[in-house]
This record gives C-alpha cells, sequence and structure tokens, in this order.
C-alpha cells in the first residue's frame, strides 16, 4: 500500500467515527478527561490510560481505543496547564513549556501561553499522525537503528545544551544539573545485574526515581523560595 | 560588592560541595562489584554496575572543580579568604535567618513530615488536609512574620507526632480509641487552623485568603481521594478514620 492510499484509508476511518456522535462523545469526553489528569502535576498521560482502561470494558474496540487515545494526547497535552499557571509541569512533556510559559503568566498573559501551546498542541498531533500513517516503515526502520551507543550520545547532547540553555551565569553549572540528573539515574536496580544502586536499603527506591517527582520539586520547589 | 564576584565567591562554596558529593559517589560506585561475582555471575568490568556512576561521579568532581578554579581565576586569593572569613562572620547568622532560607526550612519540614512522618502512618485525607492547610498558610498568606509562627507550630506538632509514634502510643491505644493518631491528627489540624485565624484576626486581607485556603485544602482531597478511592478504585496510602466513615457511608446497605 503506497503512502497516499494509507493516508486516504486514514482519513476514511476518521471520518467515519467522526461521524458517529456517540464516538464524538467519548473522544471529547476523554480529551477533558485526559487534560484533567495532565494538569494535575503528578499524574501522567500514561497513568490516567492505565487507571481509566477499567472505563472502556464495555465499549466496542474501536471505541476503546478512541477513548484511550485521547485520554493519553489530553494528558499529554494536559500538563502545559500546571507548567504555564504555576510554573510546575503535570509531565515530562511539558517541562520545556514552563521556561516560556510561566513568565508570560506572570506578565498576566496565560490565557495567550495557553491558546499558543493549545495551538502548537494541536498542530504537533495532527502532524504526527500523519507521520505515523505515512511513513511508519522507515520510522521503525530508523528506531530500529538507535542502540545503547546512540541513546549515549543523545543522552550526552542533551546534557551538554543544557549547559547553555538552563545556565544564565556559567555554562559549567548547565553540565553540573545535568550530570546531577545522571546521578539520579543511577538510583535502584541496575538493569544487567540488578544490583541496587544508592538505595540504602530502601526497597522503593529499588525501581529507581521517577521523572515526575524530580520536576515537580525541581521546578516546584524553587518558585516558592523566590516568592 | 559586584552580584558578579558575589556569584563567584558562592561558587567556591558550591564548587567544593560539588566535587566532595562527586567523590561520595566514587567511593559509594568502588564498594560496588567489579570483577567479583555478584548473584552467582561472574563479573566483567565492562557491565560492572559501578561503571557508570563511577564515570558520573567522575566528572562532577571535574565539573566542580573547574568551578572553584574559574572562581578564584576571577577573585583571586583575597576571594578565597574573605569568602572563609564570611563562615566565622556575623553574616552567616544572618543569612541563615533569611527569608529565603526560612521559607527553604519550611519547604523541607512540610514536605519531609508529609512523606516520611505521615503518610505512612495517619489517614491519606486527614495528613493531606494537614498538610494542604499547613502549606497554603504558610505560603498563601505570604508574610515573613506569619511564616515563622506557624512553622513554629507546625515544627512543634511535627516533633510531637514523632514522639507519639517512637513511644508507640498508636499500638497501645488501639484497644481503647482506635484510630488515635488519626484522632490526633485532627485536633491538631483544628489547632493549627485555629491559631492561624487568631493570628490574623485583625487582618481581613489575609482573612480573606485563609479561607480560600482552607476550603482548598479541605475540598481538594476529598473530591481527588474519593474519585480515586471509589471511582477509579485505587486504595489510599494508609486508610483511616475518614475512609472508614467514608466506606460506611459508600456501602451503607439502605
Amino acid at each position: 500500500m503506497n503512502v497516499f492510499a494509507r493516508i486516504g484509508e486514514f482519513f476514511g476511518i476518521v471520518g467515519h467515527l467522526a461521524a458517529d456522535p456517540i464516538s464524538l462523545a467519548v473522544l471529547f469526553g476523554s480529551v477533558i478527561l485526559g487534560i484533567l489528569f495532565g494538569a494535575m502535576p503528578g499524574l501522567t498521560s500514561t497513568l490516567g490510560v492505565a487507571l481509566l482502561t477499567a472505563l472502556t470494558y464495555g465499549m466496542d474496540t474501536n471505541l476503546a481505543m478512541v477513548c484511550l487515545l485521547a485520554i493519553y494526547v489530553g494528558g499529554t497535552y494536559g500538563g502545559s496547564y500546571a507548567s504555564i499557571l504555576i510554573n510546575i509541569p503535570g509531565t515530562a512533556a511539558a517541562a520545556a513549556t514552563a521556561l516560556d510559559g510561566y513568565p508570560l503568566a506572570c506578565k498576566g498573559e496565560g490565557g495567550r501561553a495557553i491558546g499558543l501551546t493549545t495551538t502548537a498542541s494541536a498542530i504537533g498531533t495532527i502532524i504526527s499522525m500523519l507521520f505515523v500513517v505515512s511513513i511508519s516503515p522507515i520510522i521503525s526502520h530508523f528506531a530500529l537503528q538507535f542502540t545503547s551507543f546512540e541513546f549515549f550520545l543523545l543522552a550526552f547532547f542533551g546534557i551538554l545544551i543544557s549547559g547553555t540553555l538552563t545556565s544564565p551565569d556559567l555554562v559549567i553549572k548547565g553540565w553540573i544539573a545535568g550530570f546531577l540528573g545522571l546521578f539520579l539515574a543511577c538510583v535502584g536496580r541496575d538493569l544487567l545485574q540488578f544490583y541496587p544502586r544508592f538505595t540504602f536499603g530502601i526497597t522503593q527506591l529499588d525501581s529507581g526515581i521517577e521523572v515526575v517527582p524530580v520536576l515537580i520539586g525541581a521546578f516546584g520547589t524553587p518558585t516558592r523560595w523566590d516568592i | 560588592m559586584l552580584e558578579t564576584e558575589k556569584l563567584r565567591k558562592a561558587d567556591i562554596f558550591s564548587g567544593t560541595i560539588i566535587s566532595l558529593f562527586g567523590l561520595w559517589v566514587v567511593g559509594q560506585a568502588l564498594k560496588m562489584p567489579m570483577k567479583d561475582s555478584w548473584g552467582g555471575v561472574q563479573n566483567v568490568w565492562f557491565v560492572s554496575p559501578a561503571l557508570f556512576p563511577l564515570f558520573v561521579g567522575g566528572i562532577i568532581i571535574l565539573l566542580g572543580i573547574a568551578l572553584v578554579v574559574n572562581a578564584l581565576k576571577i577573585v583571586g586569593v583575597s576571594g578565597l579568604k574573605d569568602t572563609l572569613g564570611w563562615l566565622k562572620s556575623p553574616e552567616l547568622m544572618h543569612f541563615l535567618k533569611s527569608e529565603a532560607m526560612i521559607r527553604f526550612h519550611a519547604i523541607v519540614v512540610l514536605l519531609f513530615s508529609f512523606v516520611f512522618l505521615n503518610v505512612p502512618r495517619i489517614d491519606f485525607f486527614l495528613c493531606s488536609v494537614l498538610f494542604l492547610c499547613a502549606f497554603i498558610t504558610m505560603f498563601y498568606l505570604d508574610d515573613p512574620s506569619l511564616l515563622v509562627r506557624m512553622l513554629g507550630m507546625y515544627l512543634a506538632g511535627t516533633v510531637g507526632f514523632i514522639v507519639w509514634f517512637l513511644l508507640g502510643i498508636p499500638e497501645v491505644m488501639e484497644v481503647t480509641l482506635p484510630y488515635s493518631s488519626d484522632w490526633l491528627t485532627l485536633v491538631f489540624t483544628l489547632c493549627y487552623c485555629l491559631y492561624v485565624s487568631h493570628l490574623i484576626r485583625y487582618r481581613p486581607r489575609l482573612q480573606k485568603k485563609y479561607k480560600t485556603g482552607l476550603i482548598v485544602a479541605i475540598v481538594a482531597p476529598f473530591t481527588i481521594g474519593s474519585i480515586f478511592k471509589y471511582f477509579l478504585l485505587v486504595p489510599m496510602p494508609t486508610e483511616g478514620l475518614i475512609v472508614a466513615i467514608m466506606d460506611a457511608v459508600r456501602y451503607w446497605d439502605f
């Protein structure tokens, strides 16, 4: 099947779902539920999908998929609300939104920031859906080329750019923050040999430290110091 | 003193602390199995759990040293002497008592008491209401003098709770008074709220904020907690007095 045929089929399915009022109602309801989940710091879109899966047991498969995908998308987008309004990213994906969104909200332009992030999220979601439909095989082929070396280099690149992105004073401070982040990633059981690293015998630390609590702590507590 | 110079002097402290932290990471990593057997598996260095922490710790040490060296280049040896002299000066105590530090202490006390003391032992709804009441009143009222008093009150209660749990009083009182820790939390929350309302009795602007904060502190845990408990069927970390009452209402055989 060529790319255009796949896109045609995709829009055919979308049209079919949009023509059904129940599907539309479920779609809107699930997106709102997802936004509520994402907007609450600590509740992620993944957690939302996991918890609300129970609601879909009685649904038709297609409707259940619409519901779960809508919760996921709404949850990912909803994280930006907390980022913009209280400088605490609701989800890991919304961490960057806090950098620009919160200063705008402090200037009294919170509504504009939310409008911008809504537009950007909608455009991003549509483009990513089109990419998934049209070039999934190419993306999956490319993704499979990503091995440990590439992941290491990507993480290293992330730390290097954090020097200039995060620290207005000295680049070295951003790098220190990046490596402190890598240290936090070391906490928990080693994946290869299951050896407990920096857990101090606390079993709750065996699975490591999740990204969202770190984000909430890192973004939220300095805000309380400053006010 | 120029702002940059101040920052560089502070960098001497932070760089030293970061380097020491890196040393600790390396020290801990050296205790991990490098080439010896772990869990019946003969280890090799390139899959050792110590490898990555050693790398991270080493880089942290180097970056900490680089921060100190960079600072010394700018402020010189006299800057180092000034920095060390600051440690002995009354300015240190002034800094420790500054508003920002008190805010920091308040956050540390609130979060540690909530996560490590209250959540594992006290009914989730009650300890959430207490936490939110304290957090909102301390920071939303936005008055440094009030913050110190409220922190003092909360700290006194926290010490009381620590003693309460260390002496094992809840286990002793379980027969005579079930959910004794929850009752104590309820009483302490009420006392705390009354104390705050007493502190702000002549300040109408703060009273309005206090009422709003109190509503949020009560409504938020009960709304979100109830959805999780009864709609999504997620158990609370500790279920005590309030959950028992809510269960009785929810599963009442009408």
